[in-house]
């Protein structure tokens, strides 16, 4: 019930959602009485929601590593994602304010965090891994800088009673975080019992925090202690399996009943009153759709999706090239048009060896954004603001009319989709239900897409020169920097830094936290597109053909130099490169695929291709490239040497970027046309079927 | 699992006998999803629990999936999972026997039946134990029902003797008793047969009737007759001559009983009136017991109190009380019954109606708001309206208006929804109404059923009250073979058809929408109005819902003139209420509206008991308020008591004395309602639990002064947001005592409960008035005080369960309650 508004009339406080209008009603919105109420109620829920956000390791850490979902990753033998998420981080010298804090001190000993993590940083593999170790090498005087700075936040946090307090870094200021008060002795003992994988780790942190509304609304509503205690009847942690991917927590569900009233005889209520809970009868189970955790406002039903691609991660664990991309990324999901917020064009994914197309759809109207999976769906928009989704066999599961001209690539995070369209408004929709959460109204069009920054903000360019900071939530203006002309581009996060170029020629880097600028550097030409980041250094071309190495050290410029310039008038990049630790791959030239060595700046290979290049930008997957030219050939590269190892003709233009899940690609001409690929064998089974 | 009833050994025949015999209910009953509530009853009463096989064959043969059946049969109180003792002891924690101690009984039950902490069953498999919310017998708190039989005044020291009592009346009734065969009838003799008369001994006493009137040979109708109200004077026996005259024998004991008879009535045979004379004879030289006899005190003293009792009150709905056989319908229709229904039937008495009224009233009959109620109705529902009279369930909406409302709906198929659901606890009025004049109930019923156009009506009563539902059902019957329910009602074209549903327990379903929700098969849930129930209420159709005090008034107002001149300007007729608590004489009254609760408390009800102060009288039950004493002279009606901070409610008077702790009176409420909400809405699911632990707080001494501020708070926004009547009356208890009583509040977080109610705050000591009698150590169930003749006693306060028998043994008054924190 945070939904009470007042009707004025009767002088009733009614809950909105459940109240039915009738004429001449007079509603108040905002009054102090109502947001008081609406508060109360927040609070009372969170009085019963018996959970972490995020575990308590991970909220203490002075490094901002995210301990938990490196822990995560780790038991279920992820090494690689784990590894990323502490790339350039040390636990040396740190006190470990980790292990104090974590919750399995209070069962009976604390998880050995830091030796687990240093287990994950050591954890050797090919001989590809001597390359990592100088890159690591090349950033340790930061992080001895960084760890010396820490020490003296960790003995002010030794001093402070509360050891799951927040530290006061900006970055957390805001967030709200639950609280879940001790453990009953039965709890500890299911405890023990449950959690015996090697890192006894009770994996505290919520899966499904990203789309929580309650802590959102919290957050908005800044409450920071539940101010009437945390006391549930259930237990903490204790979770049952629905289906095999749908996870359900009880001590999290705030009994709203959507699912109940959602599922005909699936979910339902058991007991009354404050003893009453959602629980599923085995009966009830089999015809569960999953996507009802899509509508549950809490972590209570989440979806899974990680544990079902386990088989299919074990190879990529002994990967051999960590990218140091800040993301961790789920291989099912390819959720903006660089599959990154930094915009690197580097996944860890594999290709399929020798694909083949399983399916295609043809549309047959002008499309120019890329295409976007999420949840096991892949979903395309048209320029005329068409959004359709498809499952993996390629039917259409969903439609949805934007009822605007579209350009820009669109990005979907927990089942939102975040669209720019050409008359200027960003909007936030919900896939669910089709229902819109918030729209924002720029002055000019927005032909780029929309970058998420991890921390509730979202970061949109438009053509009347300004970029965008909003509220994901509620879409409310955050900042924006003026700059002198058009945004073409998208902006590249870079920590809480976001890189971005326009018409105006210059590459523009701000704080995200603050709405501040940081510093700028004029390139020779207006940047078409966006900037690509890479550790500390970001990549970014201009019209003309130039290609930028730029290197950034706490949100300034520290240097800056030309890898590659224009050969020729006609060499304009309209692309953006893809970077990985050594080098990066650029289309230039009209019709090449380069790949420069980022230590020496010098071409290491050059190959030509079939066709000219455009817009479509080429994507590293571990040691594979892929890459689309304008005339509407797809090719893939062995990463090496350049050697082309497969091509197909679509015989259609391409301008959009390829989008890559586990084991299979995507690509939509600009016709329209959606092409699935995937492996040989997997097309040979439909086939048959 | 093995089943109580069936005698077969196997698992397999256990099973499929579990399925004929479930089968066989779903055929009786039905199989769609609107029949759950009747089934899984019908499941229960045949397994006495719902057995996992009759469940698994009722998702199997049924609309009814896995999924309603868990979230209806968890919802109410009344389904259990898993099977219960033999017997099964329900301890009433109404508001009047928890404020005499009923938490105290219901441990010491668990302490003499030798119960560990988490089982609800005794080893032996014999006794199962329950608290219940209100058995509705409050005058004789505290009360405990084993299986059909209650026990009244109940002491907690006594428990074993209860339980002794049982075994007695279970072996007794094992011996068949023989009707005596009808002849000339001498005389009558009545006593109210209601489960609280039974309660308290009458049922011994109708068999001491019985049997003395076989040895005497004496000719005299015994005649269960409806309710007198005076619950504190039974078991009462009226014996009526053939002459009219009447004498009245309160508080008779069945070896009275004999001795009054020889008193009134003369034995049919000179053979058998010379053999009592000689044995009275040779009894009354044996002893001289027969002195005490109830016959030998003066008439003044045995009836004043009694009188005094029944002064001062005014019957409309409980008119032929101690009268009148609750089922007999001859007597009723020859005392004017369903004159009402005749009135408002008979076109012919219409048109003289019509006639008598003033060119005023006849235009507003015609205004085009409801121009197509047929004026044949209209002037029924004017009738109602002028009356005055308000819905008696709580919120006293004008019932004239709500008729209206539901007769204007164009829907052909309506229905009027009689409410019997009375779960406040503390409150009996309808229960006894139904108990003792169903047929003026249905009369009601069947006048509103006429007015509004409507042909289905529905009885809801709460499970709680089987005696109720037996006496409705048979009343019923009566009235369908008379043609007064039914086809063609009187020869008229109107028909209702009547039939019983009942609750399976849930306070919630007092509310109108849930009370439809649960009809419909649902959890009680209600729901946000508008839609109201008179738009689309049941099924979907419009809805009347009235309750049972409110339907009973209708045949008054229908027959007589001079409703509206009874009671206040803003409440009009009279309110039934249920007297209980410290008061002398409780017992159910009916009074005009305006009368005042001190009038209340000192002339009906005798003053206080013990010559106690009178410290505020809680009206209303959990959704009401306590008014304190000072504020007592002030006339009670709907308006009044909503401006003191209580609410009318459904007419709970529960009179609480300088030894109840008002904190301890709110966080009973609070917790009874905390128990009682259906989960719904954020603000009374999780607010009231937070109400219940800051009020747990407070009671137990760990309370801050900010805890006072934010129960205030939180119970300012309850009322305010909460979704229904429900959560929005819940803070009325804890809002008017933290008015009315605040310091009380203070006391507490300083550590101090005067009353001792606060088990938590206090511990017994003994004072230097002991004289070492040993009375208190033998008393002791816990074994805390040591057994030291002609010493001080001490009490070890490890084993001490604050049980207070101590107190009530001591002669010396030397055992006292003390705060531990002074």
């Amino acid at each position: 019930m945070v939904c009470m508004v007042k009707d004025v009339t009767s002088g009733q406080m009614i809950p909105s959602c459940s109240t039915l209008p009738y004429e001449g009603m007079r509603i108040e919105t905002d009054s102090d009485e109502v947001y008081a109420l609406r508060r109360l109620s927040l609070e009372l829920l969170l009085s019963d929601h018996r959970a972490d956000c995020e575990g308590p390791c991970s909220i203490v850490c002075p490094q901002g590593i995210d301990v938990a979902q490196a822990i995560l990753h780790y038991d279920r033998d992820e090494i690689a994602q784990a590894k990323t998420l502490l790339e350039g981080t040390s636990c040396e010298g740190c006190k470990a304010p980790c292990e104090k804090a974590c919750r399995r001190r209070t069962v009976d000993n604390a998880v050995n965090i830091r030796s687990i993590l240093d287990e994950i940083r050591n954890f050797s593999d090919t001989s590809l891994e001597e390359k990592e170790a100088s890159s690591v090498e090349h950033q340790t005087p930061r992080d001895v800088q960084s760890t010396q700075h820490d020490d003296n936040q960790i003995s002010k946090d030794d001093k402070s009673e509360s050891p799951v307090a927040p530290v006061s870094s900006t970055k957390r200021k805001e967030q709200f975080f639950s609280r879940i008060g001790s453990f009953s002795e039965s709890e500890k003992q299911h405890m023990r019992e449950a959690y015996n994988q090697p890192s006894r780790c009770l994996h505290c942190s919520c899966e499904g925090r990203a789309k929580c509304k309650l802590r959102s609304l919290a957050t908005e509503a800044s409450i920071k202690l539940p101010k009437y205690g945390v006391q549930s009847s259930l237990p903490f942690k204790e979770q049952i399996r629905v289906t095999n991917n749908l996870v359900f927590e009880p001590a999290k569900c705030i009994r709203c009943g959507l699912c109940v009233y959602n599922t005909d005889d699936g979910f339902t209520f058991e007991r009354r009153g404050f003893d009453m809970q959602v629980i599923i009868p085995e009966e009830s189970k089999k015809h569960v759709d999953e996507r009802i955790a899509d509508i549950c406002p809490t972590g209570a039903l989440f979806r899974k999706i990680v544990m079902l691609l386990f088989v299919l991660l074990i190879p990529f664990s002994s990967c051999r090239r960590m990218p140091n991309s800040s993301d961790a990324e789920s291989f099912q999901e390819w959720t903006s048009f660089r599959g990154n917020a930094s915009l690197n064009g580097f996944s860890k994914r594999k290709l399929p060896e020798g694909p083949t197309l399983l399916w295609e759809h043809r549309h047959n109207v002008r499309s120019v954004t890329s295409p976007i999976v999420s949840n096991g769906t892949v979903y395309v928009c048209d320029k005329h603001g068409k959004l359709i989704g498809f499952n993996e066999q390629g039917d259409i599961v969903s439609e949805l009319q934007l009822q605007a001209d579209v350009e820009a690539s669109f990005i979907i995070s927990d089942s939102v989709l975040y669209v720019g369209q050409i008359d200027g408004l960003i909007r936030s929709i919900s896939l669910s239900d089709g229902s819109e959460n918030w729209r924002f109204q720029t002055e000019g069009q927005i032909i780029a897409s929309p970058t998420l920054d991890g921390r509730g903000h979202i970061l949109v360019g438009s053509y009347d020169n300004c970029m965008y900071t909003l509220d994901t939530l509620h879409g409310q203006l955050v900042s924006s920097i003026s700059t002198g002309y058009y945004i073409n581009g998208a902006a590249a996060l870079w920590h809480q830094f976001a890189l971005f170029g326009g018409c105006d020629a210059w590459l523009r880097i701000t704080n995200t936290e603050t709405g501040e600028y940081t510093d700028s550097l004029r390139l020779d030409a207006y940047i078409p597109a966006s900037p690509a980041v890479w550790g500390d250094c970001a990549y970014v071309a201009d019209y003309s053909g130039d290609v930028y190495e730029v290197g950034i050290s706490d949100g300034h410029v520290s240097s800056h130099r030309k890898i590659l310039s224009a050969t020729s008038d006609e060499g304009n990049m309209l692309s953006m490169p893809a970077v990985t630790d050594d080098a990066v791959y650029v289309l230039a030239d009209e019709r090449y695929l380069l790949c420069i060595e980022r230590a020496s700046g010098r071409i290491r290979w050059k190959q030509m291709l079939r066709g000219d290049v455009g817009e479509s930008s080429p994507l590293v997957c571990s040691d594979r490239i892929l890459v689309c030219t304008r005339t509407g050939i797809v090719s893939i590269h062995d990463a090496a040497s350049g050697q082309c190892l497969w091509e197909y003709e679509t015989g259609e233009q391409i301008i959009s970027s390829p989008a890559v899940v586990s084991s299979r690609f995507y690509i939509l001409t600009a016709r329209g046309t959606l092409l699935c690929f995937g492996r040989q064998e997997e097309g040979k089974a439909k086939r048959r079927m | 699992m093995s089943c109580e009833n069936c005698k077969i050994s196997s698992p397999d025949e256990a099973r499929s006998s579990i399925r004929l015999r479930t089968d066989a209910l779903v055929q009786r009953i039905g199989r769609s999803r609107e029949c759950v509530i009747p089934l899984l009853q019908a499941l229960q009463a045949e397994f006495s629990y719902l057995p996992s096989d009759a469940l698994e064959r009722i998702y199997e043969t049924t609309d009814i999936t896995q999924a309603q059946a868990i979230s209806v049969a968890t919802f109410y109180a009344q389904f259990r999972m898993f099977p219960y003792g033999r017997h099964t002891i329900r301890v009433c924690c109404g508001t009047a026997c928890h404020v005499k101690g009923a938490n105290t009984v219901y441990d010491s039950f668990r302490r003499e039946l030798n119960m560990s902490d988490d089982t609800i069953t005794t080893s032996d498999g014999l006794y199962s134990i329950e608290k219940i919310a209100c058995l509705g017998c409050c005058a004789l708190a505290p009360v405990v029902q084993i299986d059909n039989k209650i026990f009244g005044h109940v002491q907690a020291g006594r428990v074993g003797d209860v339980l002794q009592e049982f075994q007695d009346y279970l072996a007794a009734n094992q011996s068949t008793s023989s009707e005596h065969p009808a002849k000339e009838i001498q005389g009558e003799v009545r006593l109210g047969m209601e489960n609280c008369c039974q309660a308290s001994g009458t049922a011994e006493v109708k068999i001491a009737l019985e049997e003395a009137c076989r040895e005497l040979g004496i000719n005299i109708a015994i005649k269960p007759v409806s309710c007198v109200g005076a619950c504190n004077q039974v078991p009462l026996i009226d014996v009526a001559m053939p002459d009219g005259s009447i004498t009245r024998y309160p508080h008779i004991r069945p070896d009275e009983v004999k001795e009054v008879l020889l008193h009134h009535f003369r034995p049919a045979s000179p053979f058998r009136r010379w053999r009592n004379a000689l044995l009275g004879r040779i009894d009354s030289f044996h002893s001289d017991q027969t002195w005490d006899n109830i016959l030998y005190q003066p008439e003044e003293e045995r009836t004043r109190r009694i009188n005094n009792f029944l002064e001062g009150q005014l019957r409309i709905s409980t008119e032929g009380y101690g009268l009148m056989n609750p089922l007999d319908i001859d007597e009723y229709v020859a005392r004017g019954g369903f004159e009402a229904l005749r009135f408002s039937l008979f076109p012919k008495e219409k048109d003289d109606f019509q006639h008598q009224m003033g060119d005023t009233e006849r235009e507003h009959l015609s205004s085009p708001s409801q121009n197509f109620i047929p004026k044949s109705r209209s002037y029924v529902i004017d009738k109602v309206l002028k009356s005055g009279l308000r819905g008696r369930g709580g919120g006293g909406f004008p019932t004239g208006q709500k008729w209206k409302m539901v007769a204007c709906e164009a829907d052909p198929l309506k229905y009027v929804i009689c409410n019997g659901d009375e779960g406040d606890p503390g409150a009996f009025m309808d229960r006894i109404l139904l108990e003792s004049y169903p047929l003026r109930v249905i009369e009601g019923l069947l006048v509103a059923a006429y007015a509004v156009g409507a042909r289905r009506a529905i009885f809801y009563i709460r499970a709680e009250y089987p005696q109720a539902v037996i006496r409705v059902r048979k009343a019923l019957d009566l009235c369908r073979q008379r043609g007064y329910v039914g086809d063609n009602i009187l020869g008229t074209d109107f028909s209702a058809d009547v039939t019983i549903f009942e609750g399976a327990g849930a306070f919630v379903c007092g509310e109108e929408t849930a009370l439809i929700a649960s009809i419909e098969g649902r959890r009680g849930f209600p729901h946000l109005r508008p839609p109201y129930p008179s738009q689309q209420g049941l099924f979907g159709h419009p809805t009347l819902i009235n309750n049972v005090e409110t339907l009973s008034q209708v045949p008054h107002i229908i027959t007589h003139d001079d409703y509206a001149a009874i009671g206040t300007a803003g409440s009009k007729g009279t309110k039934v209420f249920a007297l209980a608590g410290k008061v002398r004489h409780g017992g159910l009254i009916e009074v005009p509206m305006g009368t005042t609760l001190r009038q209340i408390v000192e002339n009906i009800g005798g003053g206080m008991e013990k010559g106690e102060q009178l410290k505020a009288v809680q009206t209303g039950g959990p959704s009401g308020g306590c008014i304190p004493a000072h504020l007592c002279d002030a006339a009670v009606d709907f308006d009044a008591l909503t401006d003191m901070g209580a609410i009318m409610g459904s007419g709970g008077l529960v009179v609480l004395s300088e030894t109840d702790c008002m904190v301890d009176v709110a966080r009973y409420f609070v917790n009874f309602v905390s128990s009682e909400s259906c989960g719904k809405c954020t603000f009374c699911r999780v607010g009231v639990r937070r109400m219940l632990d800051i009020l747990n707080r407070i009671c137990s001494g760990k309370g801050t002064m900010q805890d006072i501020a934010q129960l205030e708070e939180l119970a300012e926004s309850i009322q305010k947001a909460a979704l229904c009547g429900l959560g929005k009356t819940a803070p009325n208890p804890v809002l008017s005592t933290l008015r009315h009583f605040r310091h009380e509040y203070e006391e507490h977080v300083n550590g101090i409960c005067r009353t001792g109610s606060c088990k938590q705050m206090v511990r017994l000591t003994v004072t230097d008035d002991c004289i070492g009698c040993t009375k208190c150590a033998r008393c002791c169930p816990a074994d805390a005080i040591p057994f030291e003749p002609y010493k001080k006693h001490t009490i070890d306060t490890e084993l001490c369960t604050l049980c207070g028998l101590c107190i009530e043994e001591c002669d010396f008054n030397a055992i006292k309650y003390e705060n531990i924190r002074q």
